[in-house]
Protein backbone atom coordinates (compact mmCIF):
# COMPACT_ATOMS: atom_id res chain seq x y z
CA UNK A 1 0.00 0.00 0.00
CA UNK A 2 1.19 3.52 -0.86
CA UNK A 3 -0.15 6.66 0.85
CA UNK A 4 1.32 10.00 -0.07
CA UNK A 5 0.20 13.52 0.62
CA UNK A 6 2.09 17.10 1.06
CA UNK A 7 2.51 18.78 4.07
CA UNK A 8 2.73 22.41 4.27
CA UNK A 9 5.03 25.15 6.31
CA UNK A 10 5.64 28.41 7.18
CA UNK A 11 9.16 29.31 8.65
CA UNK A 12 9.61 32.64 10.43
CA UNK A 13 12.98 32.82 8.96
CA UNK A 14 16.50 31.07 9.63
CA UNK A 15 16.43 28.07 11.79
CA UNK A 16 15.12 24.65 12.72
CA UNK A 17 11.32 23.69 13.36
CA UNK A 18 10.34 20.25 14.69
CA UNK A 19 7.63 18.83 12.31
CA UNK A 20 7.61 15.36 14.09
CA UNK A 21 3.85 15.75 15.14
CA UNK A 22 2.73 16.29 11.42
CA UNK A 23 4.61 13.27 10.27
CA UNK A 24 3.26 11.22 13.35
CA UNK A 25 -0.14 12.75 12.35
CA UNK A 26 0.46 11.44 8.71
CA UNK A 27 1.42 7.82 9.55
CA UNK A 28 -1.92 7.69 11.71
CA UNK A 29 -3.90 8.71 8.39
CA UNK A 30 -2.28 6.44 6.00
CA UNK A 31 -2.93 3.21 8.46
CA UNK A 32 -0.35 1.80 7.52
CA UNK A 33 1.46 -0.43 10.58
CA UNK A 34 4.72 -1.41 9.30
CA UNK A 35 6.87 -0.32 6.65
CA UNK A 36 8.93 3.16 5.46
CA UNK A 37 7.88 6.68 5.63
CA UNK A 38 9.83 8.64 3.04
CA UNK A 39 9.48 12.55 3.76
CA UNK A 40 11.00 15.11 0.62
CA UNK A 41 11.31 18.47 0.70
CA UNK A 42 10.73 20.46 -2.69
CA UNK A 43 13.06 23.51 -2.14
CA UNK A 44 17.24 24.32 -2.47
CA UNK A 45 17.32 26.80 0.35
CA UNK A 46 16.08 24.33 3.53
CA UNK A 47 16.55 20.97 4.19
CA UNK A 48 15.04 18.02 6.36
CA UNK A 49 17.04 17.01 9.20
CA UNK A 50 17.15 14.24 12.59
CA UNK A 51 18.24 15.83 15.92
CA UNK A 52 18.39 15.81 19.27
CA UNK A 53 15.07 16.89 20.84
CA UNK A 54 15.87 17.22 24.14
CA UNK A 55 18.11 20.57 24.80
CA UNK A 56 17.74 23.45 22.01
CA UNK A 57 21.10 24.67 22.44
CA UNK A 58 22.02 21.45 20.48
CA UNK A 59 20.59 23.47 17.08
CA UNK A 60 21.86 26.25 18.60
CA UNK A 61 25.02 25.35 18.17
CA UNK A 62 24.32 23.81 14.84
CA UNK A 63 23.19 27.31 14.04
CA UNK A 64 26.62 28.74 14.93
CA UNK A 65 28.88 26.28 13.42
CA UNK A 66 26.72 26.86 10.11
CA UNK A 67 27.47 30.04 9.97
CA UNK A 68 30.94 29.84 10.63
CA UNK A 69 31.36 26.94 7.89
CA UNK A 70 28.98 28.50 5.71
CA UNK A 71 29.68 32.76 6.00
CA UNK A 72 26.73 35.32 4.66
CA UNK A 73 27.87 37.75 1.79
CA UNK A 74 31.25 35.81 1.70
CA UNK A 75 33.23 37.29 -1.05
CA UNK A 76 33.40 33.49 -3.05
CA UNK A 77 30.42 33.16 -3.52
CA UNK A 78 28.97 35.21 -7.03
CA UNK A 79 25.45 34.17 -6.59
CA UNK A 80 23.76 36.78 -4.55
CA UNK A 81 20.87 37.87 -6.62
CA UNK A 82 18.53 37.59 -3.46
CA UNK A 83 20.92 38.69 -1.12
CA UNK A 84 23.88 37.84 1.21
CA UNK A 85 22.08 34.13 2.47
CA UNK A 86 20.93 33.88 -0.85
CA UNK A 87 24.20 31.15 -2.15
CA UNK A 88 24.86 29.62 1.61
CA UNK A 89 21.17 28.87 1.50
CA UNK A 90 21.72 26.88 -1.26
CA UNK A 91 25.46 25.51 0.27
CA UNK A 92 24.03 24.60 3.40
CA UNK A 93 20.94 22.44 1.93
CA UNK A 94 23.52 20.62 -0.15
CA UNK A 95 25.12 19.85 2.46
CA UNK A 96 22.30 18.41 4.70
CA UNK A 97 19.84 16.06 3.20
CA UNK A 98 17.07 16.43 0.97
CA UNK A 99 15.24 13.60 2.37
CA UNK A 100 14.91 11.36 4.92
CA UNK A 101 13.23 7.95 5.32
CA UNK A 102 12.67 6.09 8.46
CA UNK A 103 11.29 2.87 9.76
CA UNK A 104 7.39 2.67 10.80
CA UNK A 105 6.43 -0.49 13.41
CA UNK A 106 2.93 -0.73 14.92
CA UNK A 107 1.77 2.15 13.08
CA UNK A 108 4.36 4.67 14.75
CA UNK A 109 7.49 5.99 13.19
CA UNK A 110 10.45 3.71 15.05
CA UNK A 111 12.72 6.88 16.04
CA UNK A 112 15.15 6.59 18.95
CA UNK A 113 14.00 8.62 22.24
CA UNK A 114 16.07 11.61 21.48
CA UNK A 115 15.65 12.06 18.02
CA UNK A 116 13.04 14.54 16.70
CA UNK A 117 12.40 15.26 13.01
CA UNK A 118 13.45 18.96 12.11
CA UNK A 119 12.56 21.08 9.06
CA UNK A 120 15.44 23.85 8.56
CA UNK A 121 14.64 27.11 6.76
CA UNK A 122 18.24 28.48 5.44
CA UNK A 123 16.74 31.76 4.57
CA UNK A 124 16.61 34.68 6.72
CA UNK A 125 13.24 35.82 5.59
CA UNK A 126 9.92 33.46 6.47
CA UNK A 127 9.16 31.09 3.81
CA UNK A 128 6.65 28.04 2.62
CA UNK A 129 7.96 25.34 2.54
CA UNK A 130 6.30 21.97 0.95
CA UNK A 131 7.33 18.65 2.14
CA UNK A 132 6.50 15.54 0.12
CA UNK A 133 5.28 12.51 2.69
CA UNK A 134 5.59 9.09 0.88
CA UNK A 135 4.51 5.92 3.16
CA UNK A 136 5.24 2.22 1.61
CA UNK A 137 3.86 -0.50 3.79
CA UNK A 138 0.69 -2.72 4.94
CA UNK B 1 5.40 -2.94 -8.06
CA UNK B 2 9.19 -2.53 -8.40
CA UNK B 3 10.80 -1.06 -11.70
CA UNK B 4 14.25 -1.13 -12.36
CA UNK B 5 16.62 -0.01 -14.53
CA UNK B 6 19.91 1.57 -15.08
CA UNK B 7 21.46 4.91 -16.40
CA UNK B 8 25.12 5.34 -18.00
CA UNK B 9 26.72 7.94 -18.11
CA UNK B 10 30.28 8.18 -20.41
CA UNK B 11 33.30 9.69 -19.78
CA UNK B 12 32.31 12.26 -17.07
CA UNK B 13 35.20 14.20 -16.17
CA UNK B 14 34.54 16.27 -13.05
CA UNK B 15 31.67 18.74 -12.45
CA UNK B 16 27.93 18.33 -12.21
CA UNK B 17 25.88 16.43 -14.93
CA UNK B 18 21.69 17.15 -14.98
CA UNK B 19 20.11 13.69 -14.90
CA UNK B 20 16.25 15.08 -14.47
CA UNK B 21 15.16 14.17 -17.49
CA UNK B 22 16.73 11.03 -17.94
CA UNK B 23 14.89 10.37 -14.24
CA UNK B 24 11.60 11.57 -15.77
CA UNK B 25 11.89 8.73 -18.57
CA UNK B 26 12.36 5.93 -16.75
CA UNK B 27 9.37 6.83 -14.04
CA UNK B 28 7.22 7.12 -17.15
CA UNK B 29 8.29 4.37 -18.35
CA UNK B 30 7.62 2.10 -15.38
CA UNK B 31 3.97 3.14 -14.92
CA UNK B 32 4.13 3.30 -11.41
CA UNK B 33 1.86 6.55 -10.59
CA UNK B 34 3.01 6.55 -6.91
CA UNK B 35 5.55 5.84 -4.81
CA UNK B 36 9.45 6.39 -4.47
CA UNK B 37 12.60 6.53 -6.88
CA UNK B 38 15.73 5.42 -5.39
CA UNK B 39 18.81 6.43 -6.93
CA UNK B 40 22.42 4.64 -6.21
CA UNK B 41 25.50 5.52 -8.15
CA UNK B 42 28.37 2.69 -8.71
CA UNK B 43 31.40 5.32 -7.87
CA UNK B 44 33.99 6.00 -5.05
CA UNK B 45 33.99 9.58 -6.02
CA UNK B 46 30.87 10.56 -7.79
CA UNK B 47 28.18 11.60 -6.05
CA UNK B 48 24.10 12.08 -6.25
CA UNK B 49 23.01 15.84 -5.59
CA UNK B 50 19.86 18.00 -5.78
CA UNK B 51 20.14 21.78 -5.90
CA UNK B 52 19.56 24.69 -8.01
CA UNK B 53 21.85 25.03 -11.01
CA UNK B 54 19.64 27.62 -12.78
CA UNK B 55 22.15 30.20 -13.12
CA UNK B 56 26.36 28.76 -13.85
CA UNK B 57 27.21 30.78 -11.03
CA UNK B 58 25.65 28.96 -8.49
CA UNK B 59 27.06 25.91 -9.93
CA UNK B 60 30.73 27.59 -9.57
CA UNK B 61 29.96 28.81 -5.93
CA UNK B 62 29.00 25.50 -5.18
CA UNK B 63 32.05 23.74 -6.63
CA UNK B 64 34.14 26.72 -4.82
CA UNK B 65 33.18 25.98 -1.83
CA UNK B 66 33.70 22.19 -2.11
CA UNK B 67 37.14 23.09 -2.79
CA UNK B 68 38.08 25.52 -0.64
CA UNK B 69 36.23 23.16 2.18
CA UNK B 70 38.24 20.15 1.31
CA UNK B 71 41.68 21.73 -0.97
CA UNK B 72 43.74 19.67 -2.78
CA UNK B 73 47.22 19.38 -1.52
CA UNK B 74 50.52 18.76 -2.94
CA UNK B 75 50.76 15.72 -0.52
CA UNK B 76 48.47 14.05 -2.37
CA UNK B 77 50.46 13.70 -5.79
CA UNK B 78 52.20 10.57 -4.08
CA UNK B 79 48.79 8.95 -3.50
CA UNK B 80 47.89 9.80 -7.39
CA UNK B 81 51.39 8.99 -8.87
CA UNK B 82 50.69 5.34 -6.86
CA UNK B 83 47.14 5.15 -8.76
CA UNK B 84 45.23 5.98 -5.88
CA UNK B 85 42.02 8.96 -6.15
CA UNK B 86 43.82 12.39 -4.46
CA UNK B 87 42.37 12.76 -0.99
CA UNK B 88 40.41 15.11 -1.22
CA UNK B 89 38.71 13.31 -4.01
CA UNK B 90 37.65 10.55 -1.31
CA UNK B 91 36.46 13.19 1.37
CA UNK B 92 34.45 15.45 -0.81
CA UNK B 93 32.44 11.65 -1.73
CA UNK B 94 32.70 11.30 1.78
CA UNK B 95 30.77 14.37 2.57
CA UNK B 96 28.34 13.98 -0.14
CA UNK B 97 25.26 11.00 -1.28
CA UNK B 98 25.77 7.90 -2.81
CA UNK B 99 22.16 7.82 -3.09
CA UNK B 100 19.25 9.49 -3.19
CA UNK B 101 15.16 8.76 -2.71
CA UNK B 102 12.37 11.11 -4.32
CA UNK B 103 9.09 11.20 -4.51
CA UNK B 104 7.36 9.69 -7.50
CA UNK B 105 3.50 11.79 -7.79
CA UNK B 106 1.24 11.42 -10.65
CA UNK B 107 3.71 9.10 -12.76
CA UNK B 108 6.64 12.00 -12.59
CA UNK B 109 9.51 13.07 -10.08
CA UNK B 110 7.53 14.77 -7.23
CA UNK B 111 10.25 17.36 -6.85
CA UNK B 112 10.34 21.18 -6.57
CA UNK B 113 10.26 23.21 -9.45
CA UNK B 114 13.97 24.91 -9.07
CA UNK B 115 14.90 21.42 -8.47
CA UNK B 116 17.55 19.27 -10.37
CA UNK B 117 18.62 15.94 -9.88
CA UNK B 118 22.71 15.94 -10.38
CA UNK B 119 25.54 13.63 -10.65
CA UNK B 120 28.61 15.72 -9.65
CA UNK B 121 31.34 13.89 -10.19
CA UNK B 122 34.67 15.13 -8.15
CA UNK B 123 37.21 13.08 -10.57
CA UNK B 124 38.68 14.19 -13.90
CA UNK B 125 39.61 11.16 -14.86
CA UNK B 126 37.31 10.28 -18.41
CA UNK B 127 35.23 7.56 -16.76
CA UNK B 128 31.75 5.82 -17.18
CA UNK B 129 29.47 6.06 -14.14
CA UNK B 130 26.80 3.62 -13.71
CA UNK B 131 23.64 4.38 -11.72
CA UNK B 132 20.93 2.22 -10.82
CA UNK B 133 17.28 3.33 -10.33
CA UNK B 134 14.69 0.93 -8.64
CA UNK B 135 10.93 3.07 -8.63
CA UNK B 136 8.87 1.23 -5.93
CA UNK B 137 5.12 1.87 -5.67
CA UNK B 138 1.89 1.31 -7.60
Amino acid sequence: MVFHRELKFSTTGRGTYNISQQVEHAIDQSGIQSGICQLFIQHTSASLILCENADPTVRTDLETFMKKLVPDGDAMFKHQDEGPDDMPAHVRTILTQNALSLPIQKGRVKLGIWQGIYLWEHRVQSHKRKVIVTIIGE
Amino acid sequence: MVFQDTIKLFQTDGGAYEITSLISELIAESDIKTGTCHLFVHSSVASLLIADFADDSMKNDTASFLADLVPSTDENSERINQGMNEFSVDMRYALSQNSLTIPVSNNHPGIGIWQGIYLWDSSQNQTERKITVTITGE
